[in-house]
């Protein structure tokens, strides 16, 4: 691994360790960022949009996995590579 | 001064207000289903007026009009247990309905009330949300001189 792919490696650890929430998937420990901006729907009903970005791509299909952080609990609706297949996005409704 | 044709509406709003709809909460009947509600505030129904022909002079003096009264029922994922967004608006749909033929004159006002089209989207917040439109041709009479009698 050449410096630069080192330093970038270690630089990406060191913001997940201070930026990511914690959360699990279906019991397991993951790492990312939830995400959970206001939306709006038939131009007048007011929720959310809740995503968690989950650091890196293990290949595998979340879906209608449970996704747990804080007192919530989503259902992982769509699991798709994200950011040039450095993170996965999950689309999330709550359970 | 108030238009027949938006009494008649307001009429219809405060037939599914009172007594309260099943699983409606304060206010959730409106005039309006723009910038009004938030998801948790669901399930809601609006009642509002819609598109209006051209009057038919059916008596010397009075003329014959049919409005489009639109009632819209909005509700999310598992408002009704285990049922979708959509299935969740099917409950007040009947209700509504119900209520309305129970009542078709409304007071008065209207000489007759019928379904017409209906309209049903999905959308997606932090659950499944959707709505089902129901179009009402409401006929009524004015006098050929004054929209509101």
């Amino acid at each position: 691994m050449s410096a630069f792919a080192t330093l970038q490696q270690r630089t990406n650890a060191a913001v997940m360790a201070k930026l990511s929430d914690a959360a699990t998937l279906d019991g397991v420990a993951v790492v990312g960022k939830f995400l959970d901006d206001s939306a709006m729907a038939f131009n007048g009903i007011y929720g959310d949009k809740p995503i968690f970005e989950l650091d890196g791509i293990d290949g595998v299909d979340h879906r209608n996995k449970t996704l747990a952080i804080g007192t919530e609990s989503y259902i992982v609706r769509e699991c798709k590579p994200n950011n040039r297949n450095r993170s996965t996005l999950l689309t999330l409704e709550l359970a | 001064m108030t238009s027949k044709a938006l009494q008649i509406a307001e009429a219809i709003q405060t037939l599914f207000e009172t007594p309260a709809l099943t699983g409606i909460g304060a206010g959730g009947v409106q005039d309006d289903p723009d910038y009004a509600f938030e998801l948790r505030d669901l399930p809601f129904v609006a009642v509002y007026l819609g598109d209006e022909g051209e009057a038919d002079r059916a008596l010397i003096g009075a003329h014959d009009h049919t409005v489009t009264v639109k009632v819209r029922i909005t509700a999310k994922k598992g408002g009704v247990s285990g049922k979708s967004a959509l299935a969740s608006c099917d409950p007040l749909h009947v209700e509504t309905y119900a209520r309305l033929m129970s009542a078709p004159t409304l007071g008065g006002l209207a000489l007759d009330v019928r379904q017409g089209g209906i309209i049903r989207q999905r959308d997606v917040l932090e659950v499944p949300v959707a709505y089902t439109e129901i179009d009402y041709a409401v006929d009524y009479r004015t006098t050929e001189t004054s929209l509101e009698n």
